[in-house]
């Protein structure tokens, strides 16, 4: 009984969560984060210079951990159009390693494992989705710092 | 009156003017072609001939232009579009994933990463395009 009970207020608390309104989804959110962004671009286009080692870093280091957080959140919390937005996201995470130096063996084992973290989250599968996302994100990041380190 | 053919403001080309005989000698007359007495029209009329010289040159000098006209930025360009494209993405999906402020954080942040990215790949194309 206490057990049924249990599985019922986390389905309920899922249920909630996936119709709770998304504080990035309201209008001054969107705005904040357009704004954010808009800034981001100028920084980027006036301050970043072209060829900044530590700005290679940080971002091969910030855009997969990240994204791998909001997948495995989402994955866990179930939010609603997740099982087509974490391929999507997944799929720019693994975008990287086309315009930067990488290692070819750790390259395979991140597009492998997002390859199978989009099945398994396409078929709902979030065990497998959350852990696939994990390796796929790890390994894209180990092998951008080792493409930058070699490179270097 | 007529304009003396040997105006020194002329400009045709005068070959007794450059003979400089030696001791004062008149040139020969069978050499030096008619005189401007004996026929004051000076025209020559020249069978077809066809100017044969170096291309290599002037292909040299009309690539030269060409690739200072358009510089190669495809590779900038590609650059550029998908870091974009990638910056896109993830404001899109870090906007509808995060469904707490910690996550908005986390969104936030990988869509600035991503915006820093755009905005110096989207510079050096442009600098790469006005140089």
């Amino acid at each position: 009984m206490r057990e049924g009970s249990s599985h019922l207020l986390r389905l309920q608390n899922r249920m909630t969560t996936t119709n709770r309104a998304l504080p990035l989804r309201s209008p001054r959110g969107l705005f904040v984060l357009g704004l954010l962004a808009a800034g981001g671009l100028a920084v980027g286009w006036f301050i970043v210079p072209a060829h900044a080692r530590t700005f290679a870093y940080v971002h091969a280091l910030v855009g997969p951990i990240c994204i791998a957080t909001l997948c495995v959140s989402a994955l866990y919390r179930h939010v609603k159009h997740s099982r087509w937005l974490v391929p999507l996201l997944l799929i720019g995470v693994m975008l990287n390693v086309v315009s930067c130096p990488h290692d070819l063996v750790l390259t395979t084992i991140g597009l492998a494992a997002g390859a199978l973290a989009t099945f398994a989250s396409l078929f709902n599968h979030h065990r497998a989705a959350i852990a696939a996302t994990l390796l796929c994100c790890s390994a894209i990041t180990a092998t951008l710092l080792v493409g930058l380190l070699r490179h270097g | 009156m007529t304009t003396p053919v040997s105006n020194a403001n002329s400009s045709f080309y005068d070959p007794n003017a450059q003979f400089s005989p030696v001791g004062g000698n008149e040139p020969d007359s069978a050499t030096s072609g008619p005189s401007p007495a004996a026929s004051p029209s000076r025209e020559i009329t020249l069978s077809p001939v066809v100017i044969t010289g170096d291309p290599g040159a002037q292909q040299l000098v009309r690539q030269h232009e060409a690739a200072r006209q358009a510089p190669d930025c495809s590779q900038e360009a590609k650059d550029a579009a998908l870091s974009c494209a990638k910056a896109g993405i993830t404001a899109a999906g870090g906007s509808l994933l995060a469904t707490t402020v910690v996550g908005a954080g986390v969104a936030v942040a990988a869509t600035l990463a991503e915006a820093f990215s755009c905005g110096k790949d989207l510079r050096t194309y442009y600098d790469c395009k006005t140089e």
